[in-house]
């Protein structure tokens, strides 16, 4: 089995989606796409991610590739479950934006990919977005966490009025407040400067953040 | 001594009275002139008064062009977002999906108000600041315009997933840069100055770089002048050795995360290094660190003839107290 993570894990490094997919079809043929999931794509995504945290020679064509490439392993057990006619639970309700002012899409589309295929119902709600429109949307959809993505320092300086929007309506103990983003690696101390609960150093941890938020919310 | 002899001593390997400075300064002439950024990033004119202002009072040796990459974007159809106190920055990518690619109208965005804008600006800096000052006019390169045309996730997609498409954009890209680039040296630009958005090891592996740079070969084969490439604000080093091939690079603005000496020991034929102080970090650093830094760095390339301080990174941020970059021109001058 370890061979077949550290094959799977060769192909995210090599940015090579194409390989990585024959990899997984092949494989999924004799067990399915969810034991794939399972056993082969979430553990080398998370060493993958580990990583790409440390900054050892991971670069974003491999991060993006490895986005896509659990965006085509999730298309393919959406379809698995359909034929099974199998309900999955979902691990938690997650609205993910990019703050009033950023348009830096990429990181935020990355995190989206990576919750989908860990479990999450994620609503995205695409750039420029205001703090309110968070907070509403994640009230109506009964969120468990907002993730916010900002590139810059000016631009992730308007993440403070999400905390601010949450204090208002008394949701800050209710809705928990994850940021992220290419600052956030060069300024830590950002995220209490902006009162976020947390963040995460790449999309693929971001999964795990979301995790222990959601669990801190005792949900 | 004045500015532009100092950076033509720095290319020859000549003697000067005491190291070159270049400061990005583009957006930050705009507050020096009180300029609004929705005029600012549209008036020729304006561009050239901030610019002025900007040699009157910090006196670098090497001005720029305006340092505002959407508006090639624009140039396409992009839209764009111009803020109060920032460079402006991609919105909307004129490219929603790879059928898009083929309506691009490479000639109508020569022609475009955007296009124009640099043009002047760069004529307008020839006239003002030419006869004394170095001129770099900001391009993007053909493998860098795509992002203002599709977006980075996107353009990274095209490049990995289809690889023909994305060649056949780079040819475009490369004609497209060619074109751009003659205006601009016909309008008095001393160097054109490339930031490499995209092929720097933050963004591409190795592998893809080579495959890049081979396919956009012609646009720096055929160059009219002097390039510069720009790290903008990623590591140059893991890359300096295919960059180091590329033909009439004459410079790079290595990041503040190089190493200087090891950036030297890859261009070891006396190419330019430019930099390595992080002028995005100067609006939250002290003055007394700034002339740290600065003396640092200054000792550091001593000895080296091909050495041009610099700033590092995209702009010095708007909101940057004028103290804090005035300090590294009177450290320089103590460096003499």
């Amino acid at each position: 089995m370890e061979k077949t993570k550290d094959k799977f894990f060769g192909f995210l490094v090599a940015a090579d989606k194409a390989g990585a997919l024959q990899f997984i079809d092949h494989w999924a043929e004799s067990k399915s796409y969810e034991k794939a999931l399972l056993e082969v794509v979430e553990p080398a995504l998370q060493k993958f991610g580990k990583l790409w945290a440390r900054q050892e020679d991971v670069n974003l064509a491999q991060g993006y590739i490895s986005a896509k490439i659990a965006e085509s392993v999730l298309l393919r057990i959406v379809e698995e479950r359909k034929q099974n006619e199998t309900q999955i639970k979902t691990k938690g309700i997650a609205v993910v934006g990019n703050i009033e002012d950023d348009y830096h899409a990429l990181g935020r589309k990355m995190v989206y990919n990576f919750l989908l295929i860990s479990g999450w119902e994620v609503y995205d709600l695409g750039n420029d977005v205001l703090a309110e429109e968070f907070v509403n949307k994640a009230v109506d959809v009964n969120a468990s966490v907002i993730g916010a993505s900002a590139m810059m320092y000016s631009n992730a300086k308007n993440m403070l009025k999400i905390r601010n929007a949450l204090n208002d309506r008394n949701l800050s103990g209710k809705i928990k407040f994850a940021v992220g983003g290419a600052i956030f690696n060069l300024r830590p101390k950002l995220v209490e400067e902006i009162k976020a609960d947390g963040t995460a150093a790449n999309a693929i941890e971001a999964v795990e953040l979301f995790n222990c938020l959601t669990a801190e919310l005792g949900k | 001594m004045n500015g532009k002899q100092r950076v033509l001593a720095a290319i020859n390997g000549d003697y000067k009275d005491r190291p070159a400075l270049s400061l990005t300064l583009s957006l930050y002439g705009a507050r020096l002139i009180k300029c609004p950024l929705t005029e600012y990033y549209c008036d020729p004119d304006k561009y050239v008064e901030g610019q002025q202002k900007s040699v009157d009072i910090i006196a670098p040796d090497l001005v720029y062009s305006p340092f505002a990459l959407p508006l090639y974007g624009k140039a396409f159809g992009s839209e764009i977002k111009i803020y109060q106190n920032q460079a402006p920055n991609l919105a909307k990518p004129v490219i929603k999906k790879i059928e898009d690619i083929k309506k691009l109208d490479f000639k109508r965005a020569i022609e475009s108000a955007e296009i124009n804008y640099f043009v002047e600006s760069i004529k307008g800096l020839h006239r003002a600041l030419g006869d004394e000052t170095f001129i770099g006019a900001i391009a993007l390169g053909p493998v860098d315009l795509p992002i203002m045309l599709m977006g980075i996730g996107d353009w990274l997609d095209l490049v990995i997933s289809y690889p023909d498409e994305a060649a056949s954009l780079i040819e475009k890209t490369s004609d497209f840069f060619l074109k751009l680039s003659e205006l601009f040296f016909d309008a008095g630009a001393s160097a054109i100055v490339l930031p490499s958005c995209f092929v720097n090891p933050s963004i591409v592996t190795k592998e893809i770089a080579i495959d890049l740079l081979a396919k956009s070969e012609k646009a720096f084969a055929n160059a009219k002048g002097p390039l510069v490439l720009h790290s903008a604000g990623a590591k140059l080093l893991p890359f300096l050795n295919i960059f180091q091939e590329l033909k009439n690079v004459a410079a790079f603005v290595i990041s503040s995360d190089d190493d200087i000496q090891n950036a030297r020991h890859y261009l070891p034929d006396g190419q330019v290094i430019i930099g390595n102080l992080e002028g995005p970090d100067l609006n939250r650093m002290e003055p007394n660190e700034i002339a740290g830094e600065t003396e640092k760095i200054c000792n550091t390339c001593d000895a080296d003839p091909h050495f041009i301080f610099g700033t590092s990174g995209a702009d010095i941020p708007y909101d940057t107290p004028l103290e804090n970059i005035r300090i590294i021109k009177e450290t320089l001058e103590m460096s003499r």
